[in-house]
């Protein structure tokens, strides 16, 4: 079947912005940010504050070095983005605050590392090395990147809180907890098989349409030119 | 005629990975006629139900990667025979599973099956109902003692010689029951004297080498003869510390398997002798008394690199000397011709 | 302590007997004979320039069969190197059942001793003895400890033991020559015959007589298997050692050659196993040339071919202990020689064009 690539590419174009959330997921494809759901996301409640944090700092970092990203010379990145990124810090954790009072102690240091994050550093030195970054395209790249983060974390922590205490989002759910899911080598594993889920789901999204809406591709090869 | 055509070789060594699990399947059967004289009937039920589970779950982890069953394969028998011995004998059911469940559906399975695996499935299913439920794990029924079939067991249970050390007592065990096995412990890891035959049958077969368990005791040994943990004299520290708890079952059942030991002499040495100064030091700064399956997964991890390292030593060692300009006496490792 | 040992190889069931104690069977045609024209036959104790023994061999078309070369081209390569070489009749058979060089060696004694004197005076040297495999347990009588004046060394060690050769008699500088290309040379200085024969052994677990035959080359397996006789229909025939030797699917269109060392005729009722590698090392220890067969085997199984130089693949001989050794039945000398063919040998004819 000949296929007119440029309408398939553009519909590439498209989906690729989306791709954090499953395809591209940015802990179980790309491996960033490990550490924060392998210690800190032991219940669903921490799952949920990293997924705020991890919105309120990563999206206005980008926001910021947007709008900077002309007077940046390439060799300050490394120094500039933690520091925006750590501004963002003090917004986070009063945004935080609302899930509990005691939801940053619980979180711990790794709270405090959000900010030295391989994910933020990575969205925006994507951003920053486009010759034209358009800002919407940017910014709905790094959501969809959250977002994916989020997913796995509230996953992670769910899963662990139920197993490990019994309990989920604080509230016993009639089970007996098993210690071991509380420690950081669950988390790992967890991850891992997580890793394995989100890449059956791709292949079997990709099976029932690669990607590319039917109708599309019909359109497509009808569309192809006549000098072909 | 029907002819069939082979590779070169067409002779082969009589002995296949069939040969080499039953060799281990007979020596582990001793340890269960031990635990059924000193535990009854319930750690051969024990046994079965580990072996069901684990050929189930590896049969199940072969067919969702989409490859050929292999029925004759009996590895996954080994394992299952293997947990139950290493826990109490009157751990529940599901525990067994569990700690079955997760040695083959995680730690052989995910990573390719028979052959592949990086770590031990037997030690990490141990290592993950002890940190699961560590009071039942780690609290064992008195020998001799009259335990149930099914369900909760009664008896009384307490803890084993192995945590007195841990704490910085010291055990009382007669010597001839040490060697038999009579004190509490670990369901089929307490039966010194047999574990031992079994060592010297599975050298003899040549099923596992020297190379790493010797090591491995020798280097324990030597530990506790410098560091004892209680005040002990010293062949009683050396005693307690080899053959209380589960030390000497995985020095010759855990440490030697074969997918995850290095496949180099020297790298097999250097492995066993990392697994004993590890298990040691578990030993005195670890929080539980079982320390071996930890120290194994551990140095399993490390295995692939020592094997590396080996692999890259002798040029090392030639490098330098062709450096010194000694280099030309005794360079055998490059023989010019090859016919 | 850590340098790699080299004691390597596999101690193997001989299975020399019945053939190997059994007089050498002639199985000519009959107008199978050629002989040199235009010569004489030398005389007994005649001493010839090194260089006129180099040609007689050349007209003969003597080949050497332990590597399929020409007997005159290796001892124009020998005189032209500068060493003082030790020139050894070799009759290492230490694959199971072949005994193709050892038993004329002990019933043509005389000739293979005569002709062992030629090649040392091609060569310009004095020393000269036979070799054997010592490892053999089964012989019904044992190897004579000198032909005709020229000592027999038994070379110790596990099969492959032509690592030994090198290692061991490296000080003496060896040139081995297979003592049925020798026979050969004697008879053709002495009766000035052309090489028209060879010798094999034919054996396995369905011949019926198993004995060493020397035969027309060209002669088809199926007309060799008819004199032996077969007491089973076997599955599976070999040319060649047991080892190293070829399947072959058709008897009727086989012709053996001056290096078909054996034919093997074997009946077994072995299932393929479909067992995976559990990583027991038993291929490294097995491995002569020290080399890890592990390591290899699961670079080339993962297409990493990049990585076999760091391995070593080059030094492979080929020699298949380590697929014996495999608990779990691999390909593996196959596959790493292969993988060895393809990255070198065929890789050097690739730069000469």
């Amino acid at each position: 079947m000949k296929v007119n690539l440029k309408i398939v590419r553009s519909q590439r174009r498209l989906s690729n912005l989306f791709r954090g959330i499953l395809s591209d997921n940015p802990v179980l494809v790309g491996g960033m940010a490990l550490p924060f759901l392998v210690v800190p996301a032991v219940s669903l409640q921490n799952g949920v504050a990293l997924f705020c944090a991890m919105l309120l700092i990563h999206l206005p970092t980008v926001l910021v070095l947007f709008f900077l990203r002309k007077f940046l010379p390439d060799w300050s990145r490394v120094m500039v983005i933690p520091v925006v990124a750590s501004l963002f810090l003090i917004v986070a954790y009063y945004g935080i605050q609302p899930l509990s009072p005691y939801i940053s102690d619980s979180l711990g240091i790794y709270f405090s590392l959000l900010p030295a994050c391989s994910m933020i550093f990575a969205g925006c030195s994507h951003m920053l090395e486009e010759r034209k970054p358009a800002l919407g395209k940017t910014l709905l790249r790094n959501l969809c990147n959250v977002i994916g983060f989020g997913l796995v974390a509230c996953i992670v922590g769910g899963i662990r809180e139920f197993f490990g205490t019994g309990t989920l989002w604080g509230r016993p759910m009639g089970l007996s907890g098993i210690s071991s899911f509380q420690m950081a080598f669950a988390g790992f594993l967890l991850v891992g098989f997580l890793a394995v889920g989100a890449r059956l789901l791709h292949r079997l999204v990709l099976r029932l349409g690669g990607g590319v809406p039917k109708k599309l591709l019909k359109e497509a090869a009808r569309e192809v030119p006549k000098h072909d | 005629m029907n002819l069939t055509v082979r590779r070169a070789p067409h002779i082969r060594i009589s002995e296949t990975n069939r040969t080499l699990m039953v060799d281990m399947i007979i020596s582990l059967v001793p340890l269960y006629i031990m635990a059924y004289l000193y535990y009854g009937i319930r750690a051969l039920y024990l046994g079965v139900w580990g072996i069901l589970v684990a050929v189930a779950a590896d049969c199940a982890g072969v067919l969702l990667r989409r490859e050929k069953l292999n029925v004759r394969d009996l590895s996954s028998v080994v394992t299952g025979m293997m947990v139950p011995l290493l826990l109490p004998a009157s751990i529940s059911y599901t525990t067994v599973a569990v700690a079955v469940l997760f040695g083959i559906l995680v730690a052989k399975q995910p990573f390719g099956g028979v052959g592949q695996n990086i770590f031990n499935p037997t030690a990490a299913g141990i290592a993950f109902v002890t940190l699961s439920w560590p009071n039942q794990v780690l609290r064992y029924p008195t020998p001799l003692a009259e335990l149930e079939l099914f369900g909760d067991v009664t008896a009384q249970l307490s803890e084993s010689p192995a945590y007195a050390l841990k704490m910085g007592g010291v055990p009382i065990i007669d010597p001839i029951d040490m060697l038999l096995g009579n004190f509490k412990g670990p369901m089929g890891a307490t039966y010194i004297l047999v574990i031992a035959a079994c060592l010297l049958y599975l050298l003899v077969r040549r099923t596992v080498r020297w190379n790493v368990a010797i090591p491995f005791l020798g280097v324990v040994a030597v530990m506790a003869l410098l560091f004892p943990r209680a005040n002990l004299t010293w062949a009683e520290s050396i005693a307690y510390e080899m053959f209380s708890g589960s030390l000497f079952f995985g020095a010759v059942f855990l440490i030697n398997d074969p997918v995850t030991s290095p496949k180099h002499r020297q790298a097999q040495i250097l492995y066993g002798v990392l697994a004993g100064v590890l298990t040691m030091l578990y030993r005195y700064f670890g929080g539980l008394e079982q320390g071996v399956v930890f120290a194994i997964l551990i140095v399993n991890a490390l295995s692939a690199t020592l094997d590396k390292f080996s692999e890259v030593l002798p040029d090392l060692i030639t490098w330098i000397r062709r450096k010194h300009g000694e280099g030309q006496s005794q360079d055998r490792s490059q023989p010019e011709k090859t016919l | 302590m850590f340098s790699r040992s080299h004691k390597g190889g596999v101690l193997l069931q001989q299975n020399k007997e019945p053939a190997f104690s059994r007089e050498t069977k002639r199985f000519v045609k009959p107008d199978g004979f050629q002989y040199i024209e235009g010569r004489k036959p030398a005389k007994e104790g005649e001493t010839l320039p090194p260089q006129e023994i180099i040609d007689i061999a050349k007209q003969a078309q003597i080949v050497d069969e332990r590597d399929g070369v020409f007997l005159w081209r290796k001892l124009q390569d020998g005189l032209e190197g500068q060493k003082l070489l030790t020139v050894l009749g070799d009759a290492l058979d230490d694959e199971p059942y072949v005994s193709s060089q050892m038993n004329p060696m002990v019933f043509y004694p005389e000739q293979a001793a005569a002709g062992l004197r030629l090649a040392a005076q091609a060569l310009g040297t004095e020393k000269m003895a036979f070799v054997v495999y010592r490892e053999i347990f089964d012989l019904r009588k044992p190897l004579p400890k000198q032909i005709g004046n020229i000592p027999v060394w038994a070379l110790k060690g596990r099969y492959p033991s032509e690592i030994y050769l090198n290692l061991d008699l490296a000080a003496e500088s060896p040139f081995p020559i297979g003592v049925c290309a020798l026979i050969h040379l004697s008879r053709a200085v002495y009766e000035n015959r052309v090489q028209t024969t060879c010798f094999l052994t034919v054996a396995g677990n369905c011949v019926a007589t198993p004995s060493n035959y020397e035969v027309t080359v060209g002669m088809t397996a199926s007309q060799i298997f008819d004199r032996s006789g077969l007491a089973d229909d076997p599955t599976r025939i070999i040319a060649g050692g047991p080892m190293t030797g070829v399947c072959i699917t058709d008897p009727d269109t086989f012709r053996v050659g001056p290096t078909t060392r054996a034919l093997l005729a074997l009946r077994e009722n072995e299932r393929d196993q479909h067992f995976s590698c559990i990583g027991c090392g038993r291929c490294i220890d097995a491995c002569p040339v020290g080399i890890s067969p592990y390591h290899l085997y699961h670079n080339i199984k993962k297409g990493r071919y990049y990585q076999l130089d760091r391995y070593h693949v080059q030094r492979c001989i080929g020699c298949g202990a380590c697929s014996y050794v495999c608990p779990a039945r691999l390909e593996l000398s196959y596959l790493i020689f292969e993988a060895k063919k393809q990255k070198y040998i065929q890789g050097e004819g690739g730069s000469e064009q």
